[in-house]
């Protein structure tokens, strides 16, 4: 009988754009797998991956050749990080910089194309969050020649549902911040829990970001076993709300 | 503004006008098994009629002459993996040597040349379905100066169907993407 599992970002993001031993590390563990994730992941996705690309395309579209391109995007008012992906992303697509504007700018079509085809999803069954968050249902627009997402956080709609989510599972909430008092690292987790018990509605917005995980796990259905490469997150999570954790070692 | 994601899968084939269904149900009288209609139905129906490169190349003949040859030899070969791998190789630089000639004007020929070009580059010859090569093929045989935004939609998602992968190689960059 093929094995339950449920899949976090990282390993989704990593089975299509991991280095190619770890492809075939992440692929080997899962393929005969029953695979589902939460719809929380498209939000994640969308706020990454997704947005980076359709940055990338509006700003080639504009420019006249790949080196101004990168000017542009070295000296672009973002953070030190997501300059760095872009750039990545950038220098793979442009052949290291050998293509023409014109060839990096269909590939990237291309590329958001089979994004907007949700290629990361497609053997995946999505279990709608408790979160309900509106982003997750956020598709690519196309309008002429250029593309679209709103990636804004839907706080203030009345369908995000987290602080009730948050308010439900205050008693795991707890455990999690008890549990994982001894982990240095979840220092920034411990902080947005301690705001969250005290007021749910405090799970809205960027603190929703840090409780990704803890959404993740909250969101897997009985039986299903997590997977994730990051077992330092993951792990102390799931045996606080006693789910069953998949280490895949790369 | 169109939503991509609400294109079906079973769209009109601008170019010849007639729906994949049409194309599935004249070529299931010829040869294909049901068994992989099932699996591939809208690859499954290029196969046979469809094969050779479009002849709609008034500006690029002698390279559509090169890319027409050289389906032809991997067609020929195909059951040999090394004349495989060598005439898929020759495919793949006489696909780069057409998309030095054409530039954004013919966008969408553009993007599909360059679909083509990573679909070889992602996808190695020994590891090639006949399926999937059927699906180039036919993408290949579609394939014209003049093709619009949306018909090369169509085309990538023949080739993303049949498990090819027409996007630039990205491998490692989701390690940028993991949480600090």
């Amino acid at each position: 009988m093929s094995q339950d599992i449920f899949l976090d970002t990282d390993i989704i993001m990593k089975r299509a754009f991991g280095d190619v031993a770890v492809k075939k590390a992440i692929d080997d563990y899962i393929k005969d797998a029953n695979k589902s994730a939460t719809t929380y992941i498209k939000a994640e996705l969308n706020r990454g991956i997704i947005r980076d690309v359709i940055f990338l395309h509006s700003v080639l579209a504009e420019e006249r050749d790949l080196p101004t391109v990168f000017a542009r995007l070295k000296s672009f008012p973002t953070t030190e990080r997501q300059r760095k992906r872009r750039l990545e992303i950038l220098e793979r697509i442009s052949d290291k910089r050998q293509l023409r504007i014109a060839d990096t700018i269909t590939k990237l079509e291309s590329l958001i194309f089979a994004l907007s085809r949700s290629m990361l999803l497609q053997d995946i069954a999505l279990v709608p969050s408790g979160t309900k968050c509106a982003l997750a249902n956020r598709e690519i627009e196309k309008r002429h020649l250029s593309y679209s997402i709103d990636t804004s956080c839907t706080r203030q709609s009345p369908v995000c549902s987290v602080a009730d989510y948050m308010k439900t599972n205050l008693a795991y909430l707890k455990n999690i911040d008890a549990f994982v008092r001894s982990y240095p690292h979840f220092y920034k987790l411990r902080r947005v829990l301690a705001e969250v018990a005290k007021d749910p509605r405090k799970a809205k917005g960027r603190n929703c970001l840090t409780l990704g995980d803890v959404i993740i796990c909250l969101d897997s259905p009985d039986g299903y076993g997590i997977a994730s490469t990051n077992a330092k997150d993951f792990e102390p999570i799931c045996k606080c709300l006693g789910k069953p954790f998949i280490r895949i070692v790369l | 503004m169109t939503a991509l994601r609400q294109s079906s899968r079973r769209r009109i084939i601008r170019t010849k006008k007639v729906t994949y269904e049409t194309i599935i149900e004249e070529i299931c009288e010829e040869d294909i098994s049901p068994q992989f209609l099932e699996i591939t139905p809208d690859i499954g129906q290029v196969l046979l009629t469809y094969s050779s490169p479009s002849t709609d190349f008034l500006g690029f003949g002698p390279e559509m002459n090169t890319i027409k040859e050289c389906v032809s030899s991997v067609e020929d070969s195909f059951d040999d993996f090394t004349e495989r791998q060598m005439h898929l190789t020759n495919l793949r630089n006489a696909l780069i040597e057409l998309r030095g000639k054409v530039n954004l004007s013919r966008r969408g020929l553009l993007r599909t040349v360059n679909m083509c070009i990573d679909t070889l580059t992602n996808n190695k010859s020994e590891s090639l379905t006949k399926t999937q090569w059927r699906a180039l093929k036919f993408v290949l045989s579609r394939t014209n100066e003049s093709m619009r935004d949306d018909e090369t939609d169509d085309l990538e998602e023949i080739l993303l169907e049949s498990g090819l992968k027409p996007i630039p190689a990205m491998d490692g960059i989701a390690d940028l993407y993991e949480e600090p």
